[in-house]
C-alpha cells in the first residue's frame, strides 16, 4: 500500500471517529494533531489499535513518540516503517 | 504458553513466603520503624526483584517478579507496606533502570534496591490524573539542566522519599507526547513535600503532595529523551498494573485460606457453616475470581517479558485483580459475620486496603476505557 493511500485512510478514520464528521475542521496531512488536541492519550490508543488491526503492525509503547503522531503524515510513515521493519 | 510453575520457581515462592511471614507479618510498622522495615524488604530482595543484577537488583522477569510479590502480599498483613514498596519498585526503580543514564543508575539503583533509599512517583496533578494531556507542570531547558515548576497532588511515599520520579511538559505543542520524565533528589533547592494525607487505608504507604518551585535539576536527571515521558509512564504503569497488583492476588489467597478454615470450624444449627451452600458457594466464587484474576495477571506479565504487552493486557489484569480483591474482602466479612466486623479480627482493614486498588494506577473506569479503546470502540 502506498503512502498516499495510508494517509487517506487515517484521515478518514480521524474525521469519522474523533471529529465526528465535523467538516469545519480544516484537517490536512500536516495538521498538528497533538497541538490541536485531536490526539489525547485515549484517542492515540484508539488510533494505534486501528492501525494495528488495519495494517497488521504492532505499535509498541516505544513507538508512542511525538515524531510518530504529530501529523497524519507522521502516523502513515510510522505504519509503513513498522510494516517493513517490525522492530522499528 | 506458560501454564504452571517450575519446581525451582515454586521453591523460591515458598522461601519468600516463609521469610515474609517471619520478618514482615505485622499489621503496621512500629512508630518510626518504616526505614527498618524497608531495609528488611531490601534484604529479602523485594525492592528490586526485576532490576538488573548489575544495578543491585534480582534481574528477574516480570512473571517471576509478580510471583514473589504474590508471596509478599500473602505473607504480610500490612498491605500498605506491600503497596508502598511495590510503588517504589515499579513506578520508580523500573523507569530509572530502563531509562536513566549510567551515572544516575549507578548512584541510585543499588540504594533503591537495598532499602537505603525510598522512592516516590510524582505524576498526578489536581487537574491531571489519568488525562496526561492536562498536565500543567513545566520543565524548561536552561543551560546544562532543566528548571521544573508545578505541583503534584498525590504521590505515594512522598513524605518519606529520598528520590522522586516526576513528569513535566517540555513541549507544550505536542500534547501528551510533549511530556518528559525526571529524577529529582530530596534536598534539591525548590523541592518541597506536604503530607502525609489522612487516608482510609494503606496506612503504611504515606502519600503527599510535591511542589517544584524553580527547581533546577541537572540534564543527566532526564529519563530517556525529551518527549518520552508518556511512553516511560506507560512502561512503568504496565509494570505497576501487573506486578504491584500481584500483592492483591496474595492477599486474596490469604483471605481464602481464612474463610475456608472458618467455614470448616464455625458451627450453626448443629452443622459446619461450610455445609450451607450459601457459604460454600460464596467461597467457591471467591476461588473462581481469584484464579481468573491470577491468570490474567500472569498473562500480562508473560507478554511484558516478551515486549508484546499492549495497554489492554495490564488493564484487563488490573481490573480483574482489583475488583476481585474488593469483592473478596466483602465476602470474607460476610462469611465471618459480626465477628468479621470487629477491628480486632483484621478484616475491616483488608477492605479499607482493597478499595484503593480500584482507584490507584488508573481507576477501574479508566481500565474499562483502555480495554474498550484497545478493541477499537
Amino acid at each position: 500500500m502506498e503512502l498516499a493511500a495510508v494517509i487517506e485512510e487515517i484521515d478518514g478514520y480521524i474525521r469519522k471517529e474523533f471529529l465526528e464528521g465535523d467538516a469545519s475542521v480544516e484537517l490536512t496531512p500536516s495538521s498538528p494533531l497533538l497541538e490541536w488536541g485531536i490526539l489525547n492519550s485515549m484517542n492515540t490508543t484508539r488510533l494505534a489499535a486501528f492501525v494495528s488491526e488495519r495494517y497488521d503492525v504492532t505499535v509498541s509503547p516505544k513507538a508512542m513518540r511525538t515524531d510518530n503522531f504529530r501529523t497524519i503524515e507522521n502516523v502513515a510513515h510510522m505504519v509503513l516503517e513498522l510494516r517493513d521493519r517490525p522492530e522499528a | 504458553m506458560f501454564l504452571d510453575w517450575q519446581p525451582h520457581q515454586s521453591k523460591e515462592y515458598d522461601d519468600m513466603l516463609s521469610a515474609v511471614r517471619e520478618r514482615l507479618d505485622r499489621p503496621r510498622p512500629p512508630e518510626g520503624g518504616l526505614r527498618e522495615l524497608w531495609r528488611h524488604c531490601g534484604e529479602l530482595g523485594l525492592l528490586g526483584l526485576c532490576v538488573p543484577a548489575e544495578d543491585g537488583g534480582g534481574g528477574r522477569s516480570a512473571l517471576d517478579t509478580a510471583h514473589l510479590i504474590e508471596a509478599f502480599g500473602r505473607g504480610c498483613a500490612d498491605t500498605g507496606l506491600v503497596f508502598a514498596t511495590s510503588a517504589h519498585q515499579f513506578a520508580c526503580a523500573v523507569p530509572i533502570s530502563a531509562y536513566a543514564g549510567d551515572e544516575v543508575r549507578r548512584r541510585l539503583l543499588p540504594a533503591l534496591c537495598d532499602g537505603s533509599f525510598i522512592a516516590a512517583n510524582a505524576m498526578t496533578e489536581s487537574e491531571a490524573g489519568s488525562d496526561i494531556s492536562a498536565m500543567s507542570a513545566r520543565a524548561v531547558r536552561d543551560g546544562d539542566g532543566y528548571v521544573l515548576t508545578g505541583t503534584k497532588s498525590w504521590a505515594s511515599n512522598a513524605p518519606e522519599a529520598d528520590v522522586f520520579v516526576t513528569y513535566a511538559v517540555t513541549d507544550p505543542t505536542a500534547g501528551f507526547l510533549g511530556v518528559s520524565a525526571f529524577v529529582v533528589e530530596r534536598g534539591t533547592a525548590g523541592l518541597s513535600v506536604d503530607g502525609p494525607f489522612e487516608k482510609m487505608g494503606l496506612g503504611t504507604c504515606a502519600a503527599g503532595s510535591v511542589r517544584f518551585e524553580e527547581c533546577r535539576v541537572p540534564a543527566r536527571n532526564l529519563l530517556g529523551e525529551e518527549g518520552e515521558g508518556s511512553a516511560i509512564f506507560q512502561h512503568s504503569m504496565a509494570w505497576e498494573r501487573a506486578c504491584l497488583f500481584a500483592g492483591y492476588v496474595g492477599l486474596m489467597d490469604r483471605l481464602l485460606e481464612r474463610c475456608v478454615a472458618h467455614a470448616r470450624e464455625r458451627r450453626q444449627f448443629g452443622r459446619r457453616i461450610a455445609d450451607f451452600q450459601a457459604v460454600s458457594h460464596r467461597i467457591a466464587d471467591m476461588k473462581l475470581r481469584l484464579e481468573a484474576a491470577r491468570m490474567l495477571l500472569y498473562r500480562a506479565c508473560f507478554r511484558l517479558d516478551r515486549d508484546e504487552a499492549l495497554p489492554m493486557d495490564s488493564a484487563l489484569s488490573k481490573l480483574a485483580v482489583s475488583e476481585a480483591a474488593v469483592q473478596a474482602a466483602v465476602d470474607a466479612l460476610q462469611i465471618f459475620g459480626s465477628r468479621g466486623y470487629l477491628v480486632s479480627e483484621g478484616l475491616e482493614v483488608v477492605l479499607r486496603d482493597a478499595i484503593p486498588a480500584k482507584l490507584f494506577s488508573g481507576t477501574s473506569e479508566i481500565q474499562h476505557e483502555l480495554i474498550a479503546k484497545g478493541l477499537g470502540l
